[in-house]
């Protein structure tokens, strides 16, 4: 028999840690709400018993409000597991103890995981575990997923709980009038065989606080439960006794000494001000960018004299003309020229994990929000911005978070406009061709500029959307914690190796097509090949910007990868990285290299995000829709640039 | 002591702020000093609300100038990766940044030591 294990929480308290202690499985842990967006499944043995482990999203609550509240919420009602382990942060013992008095009103078997105690003890407090134990009738564990302490006490309860056929049933007395309403909610209800899952006093108390299974009653007896009680003043009754009896809970199981503080609330009073904040903020990515660039460059200069080694060394071994060039100018020059840039990929993604990992990064969504709101986004929709900045499809994919349809939609369909790290070989190439001295300052430019772009997009698609929805936006801001090596070593990896995966597929096969496309039908002139035919066909609409064929051929190619766009350059100019940049300041000049760093940054989303905006909006039409927008959107500010500028320049 | 720490901060931040101009033409940590001025000014404005909040300001100095000793190291490492292999541009180090560096520790640990006192006599 295999038991059935769940694992819940609020977001960031340590469930994927504790997770992947128990299972041994690698999830990504990250130092950021909302990471865990749709269930995971792992497995482990103890003591001869077999047991799969869920792990659900982090959530507040189980109101259903959003997606993730949903995911959740359901899995309780639908599965039955055996065995519940709700992780709380110790540190926040009363917001965390919302979601398992939910849990425990559903008269689920729930074991309660106070992790991070390690912290309390840092923080020179403690936690009287047998009085919560007592209070709540529950087994309660001490772990602290960083020291990988407390494990195999949780194992044991995990093991006790499950097997064990008398359930503990949690026990509370609620105020005399809510007890009221349950009984009579009890006794309407008893011949509706739509409830027959659910556990009848969390279902009455379910629809006095929200109504969230407002489906399952139909009108007559919605009017009948409506005549109980005034439903309103009972619901400001039960939420009052609610928080009441947890801040009580959780004032008498903790024993503090002297004054509280802790480098993060120190920290915290002066990163989260709306005005220090900010620009160190800026500094702050300002600071990774600038390593991006110094602490890569001499290594992707080494890996550039390789392929150059690499190119020289085989030329003119292999006696078939054709074959020669293909390999030595196709596939060496196109796939070698994206590859120097994996030290830039994995130096920024290193970087952009760290500030992620220490809990710096998601306090912008809390320094932002005000801004943000003016663009009807919220400080959470940021953090999935945050998030495009490596990739567009994870970054929509977390828009589940985010609880207001018409806001979530909006930010799906602007969320490409955030600029993934697909693009960043064309910005080195053409931040070192034509901006050397400023490159730091260029890159931070054109991501503050992203931003801007996303902002304004999703305040001109909420336009056209008239559902209006007002959620307020709550963010529980990350401990700062210094980020393990280990941790950090697996995010860059993840994020990185998924450009290797490519320059071994998608952007070989391109480069081996446009090699095709270059060399045919006249081997010897470029000039009159397939590929100058292609690029001169939309030459009408962008020579005026300055961009010749090579330049257009590279953007249409593009489309497939945006690190084809180098890999193409590289082909059709005959050129290694370092040569490149010497290549590409002979075909334009620097403002039309401007204008074309910001039509990179916006058109057309790679196939693999338009796959997910299908996936997340249900239809093709905005996948459709997003791949003609987003181009329009980038070529008239390509324009506005090109022409702007030169009033300046 | 804190305020003293503050006035000591803001003035011998501006100071290496101006310094990284003049003497290295670099804007980056010149912004960046600035940056670091601006706190201890800030810290100087009351706030009753946070029993800690001139230690809060002297300690996240402490930790930005700790950053960007980090960044210096950094980038004279791979100025040195890239001497190495173009015997091109030999290797500097901004010393402003590595002596504020040690101005920094010794304030940060000072202002630990104090805040720590601080929360047990209370």
């Amino acid at each position: 028999m295999v038991y059935e294990i769940a694992i819940i929480g609020n977001p960031n308290v340590g469930k994927t840690s504790i997770f992947n202690i128990l299972t041994g499985s690698k999830q990504y842990v990250a130092n950021w709400p909302g990471v865990t967006v749709e269930k995971k499944v792992g497995n482990f043995s103890y003591k001869n018993e077999k047991f799969k482990l869920v792990d659900l999203p982090g959530i507040y609550s189980l109101s259903s409000m959003s997606e993730d509240e949903r995911v959740a919420r359901d899995f309780f009602i639908n599965e039955n597991p055996d065995c519940i382990v709700v992780v709380a942060d110790s540190l926040n013992l009363e917001r965390s103890m919302f979601l398992a008095l939910q849990l425990l009103e559903m008269n689920l078997p729930v074991i309660l995981d106070l992790n991070s105690i390690d912290e309390v003890k840092e923080k020179g407090r403690k936690i009287n575990i047998e009085y919560i134990e007592k209070t709540l009738n529950i087994p309660v564990v001490a772990t602290s997923a960083k020291e990988q302490t407390g494990i195999t006490d949780l194992l044991e309860n995990i093991y006790k709980v499950s097997k064990s056929s008398v359930k503990k049933t949690f026990k509370i007395n609620y105020p005399e009038r809510i007890e009221n309403f349950c009984q009579k909610f009890s006794e309407i209800n008893s011949n509706n065989s739509k409830l027959a899952n659910y556990n009848m006093k969390w279902a009455a108390l379910n629809y006095l606080e929200n109504n969230s299974l407002n489906n399952l009653f139909d009108d007559k007896l919605t009017e009948k439960i409506n005549n109980i009680d005034i439903l309103p003043e009972l619901k400001d009754i039960y939420l009052q006794w609610k928080f009441d009896f947890l801040s009580k809970l959780a004032e008498n199981a903790t024993i503090a000494s002297g004054r509280d503080w802790s480098f993060r609330d120190l920290l915290d009073h002066v990163l989260t001000h709306k005005f220090l904040g900010l620009i160190i903020y800026i500094l702050a990515l300002y600071m990774v960018f600038s390593i991006t660039f110094t602490v890569a460059a001499p290594f992707s200069d080494l890996l550039d004299m390789l392929f150059s080694s690499l190119g020289g060394w085989l030329d003119g071994k292999i006696p078939i003309d054709w074959l020669n060039s293909l390999i030595v100018d196709g596939i060496i020059g196109g796939v070698g020229g994206v590859l120097v840039f994996v030290p830039q990929i994995f130096v920024l993604f290193f970087f952009m994990g760290f500030l992620e990992e220490s809990g710096y990064l998601p306090r912008a969504a809390f320094l932002v929000d005000k801004i943000v709101r003016k663009f009807g986004l919220s400080g959470r929709s940021f953090m999935s911005i945050i998030l495009g900045f490596g990739c567009s499809v994870p970054a929509i994919m977390s828009t589940k978070t985010v609880s207001n349809k018409k806001e979530r939609m909006a930010l799906i369909l602007s969320i490409p406009f955030a600029s993934c790290s697909a693009r960043l070989p064309v910005y080195i190439v053409l931040i070192a061709a034509f901006f050397q001295n400023y490159s730091a300052l260029v890159l931070l430019s054109i991501y503050l500029l992203s931003i801007l772009m996303v902002l304004f997009s999703s305040k001109l698609i909420q336009k056209f959307i008239t559902q209006t929805e007002n959620i307020p936006f709550t963010i529980e801001l990350p401990r700062f914690r210094m980020p393990g090596l280990k941790n950090l070593g697996f995010y860059t990896w993840n994020k990185g190796k998924h450009f290797l995966e490519k320059a071994g597929t998608i952007i070989l096969l391109s480069t081996i097509v446009i090699w095709v496309l270059s060399y045919f039908p006249a081997s010897n002139d470029i000039e009159h090949s397939y590929a100058a035919a292609i690029g001169k066909s939309i030459a009408p609409i962008t020579s005026h910007l300055g961009w010749d064929w090579k330049t257009n051929t590279a953007m249409i190619f593009g489309v497939t990868a945006k690190e084809v766009i180098v890999s193409t350059y590289s082909t059709l100019l005959n050129t290694n990285e370092g040569n490149l940049a010497a290549g590409l300041s002979q075909i334009m000049t620097p403002l039309s290299a401007f204008s074309l760093l910001i039509f990179i940054l916006g058109y057309v989303p790679c196939f693999a995000t338009l796959g997910v905006i299908k996936s997340e909006t249900g239809s093709w039409k905005w996948a459709v829709f997003a791949f003609f927008y987003t181009t329009i959107i980038a070529y008239i500010l390509a324009n506005a640039v090109y022409y702007i500028g030169g009033l300046f320049l | 002591m804190s305020k003293i720490t503050l006035v000591f901060i803001s003035v011998f931040s501006f100071i290496i702020s101006f310094a990284n101009i003049f003497i290295y033409n670099d804007y980056f940590y010149s912004v960046s000093f600035f940056v670091v001025f601006l706190i201890g000014v800030f810290g100087f404005y009351k706030n009753n609300n946070i029993w800690f909040h001139e230690s809060s300001h002297i300690i996240t100095s402490g930790i930005i100038v700790f950053v960007l000793g980090g960044y210096e190291v950094f980038n004279y490492f791979s100025q040195w990766l890239n001497y190495w292999m173009t015997k091109e541009d030999f290797p500097s180090l901004n010393w402003t940044i590595v002596i504020s560096f040690f101005v920094f520790l010794f304030i940060f640990l000072k202002e630990k030591k104090n805040i720590k006192s601080k929360s047990v006599k209370n």
